[in-house]
């Protein structure tokens, strides 16, 4: 008798145990799965911002008007931008080799995920009082 | 009289003994019975963190995508067709032309009934609906000058600015 209660025990232990296993590994699937998926689709995004971003830059003459029509603030020469709850973008504006320069930021969740870099000459309307 | 006394000390004994296996082995099976009914809990509580995180994975992948079939799309288009006439704005569509020798095309992009509608016919053509594709599922779709050379695209999933190198069509803004 105790023994047959003995070896149940020890089934329902073991069943126990390896359907914990089973969750855990499952669960850590699961959520590697989620973590890449959302990386995706904030990668995706953050590359369509960087590129509008980058757009901005071209089509406008002074930092003020760029953060202006980025929906941004303005301060020491870098125009920060918070575009959902979890994304912030950053552009920072300066000068290279007279030309002006803008290196965008994307970064989601705390960690920069997308960085782009854009010059433009005067003629193209380069930017006054980059830095 | 000793060894009935022995006999029936031995007797209660075994009563006790019994007794307090019988106690023991319903406190194992009571154990047991909670240790699966904690796995039952887990079991629901992974499934149903697993299910909410599922549902959210796929929020987020329906936004992305139409993110890329909308905005992104749209973008490259403009970009493609950023030509002197190539991209102008008329009664609520973006109107992309093209030439072909002496034809003209227009690929028009437009909302219509909650969806992003691309179609591409002769220039001269009255606008139909049915001739054109579904692009992506939208409630709304904005395209605006917001100066003379940026143009702003919008849909409810978010917007995205086009820098446009040659002007947009006269008087079609």
């Amino acid at each position: 008798m105790s023994g047959g209660r003995t070896n149940g025990s020890g089934a329902l232990l073991l069943t126990v145990t390896m359907l914990a296993v089973a969750l855990t590994v499952l669960a850590g699937v699961c959520a590697g799965a989620v973590k890449t998926e959302r990386r995706a689709a904030d990668l995706s995004e953050a590359v369509l911002r960087a590129g509008s971003a980058a757009d901005v830059f071209y089509a406008s003459e002074t930092p003020e008007e760029l953060a202006q029509r980025l929906g941004g603030t303005l301060r020491d020469g870098v125009v920060s931008v918070a575009c959902d709850e979890r994304s912030t973008l950053a552009v920072t504006l300066g000068e290279a080799g007279g030309l002006a320069q803008a290196d965008i930021s994307v970064r989601c969740a705390g960690e920069e995920i997308f960085t782009l870099c854009c010059r433009k000459a005067a003629e193209r309307g380069g930017m006054q009082h980059a830095q | 009289m000793k060894e009935e006394r022995q006999t029936t000390r031995t007797a209660a004994d075994s009563a006790r003994g019994a007794v307090r296996a019988g106690a023991a082995g319903r406190e194992e099976r009571g154990g047991f019975a909670l240790a699966a009914l904690a796995v039952l809990l887990g079991v629901l509580l992974l499934t149903t963190l697993g299910a909410a995180a599922y549902r959210a994975v796929l929020r987020s992948q329906t936004r992305a995508d139409t993110l890329r079939a909308t905005l992104g799309y749209v973008r490259t288009q403009v970009k493609n067709h950023d030509t002197a006439g190539g991209v102008s704005l008329r009664e609520g569509m973006l109107v992309l032309t093209e030439k072909s020798g002496e034809a003209v095309y227009e690929q028009r992009i437009y909302v219509y009934e909650g969806s992003l509608w691309e179609e591409y016919v002769a220039a001269a053509s009255p606008c139909a609906p049915e001739k054109a594709a579904v692009l992506a599922a939208v409630e709304s779709f904005t395209a605006e000058l917001v100066a003379e050379d940026l143009l702003r695209v919008a849909t409810e999933s978010g917007e995205t600015y086009i820098k446009l190198f040659a002007p947009v069509a006269e008087g079609a803004a």
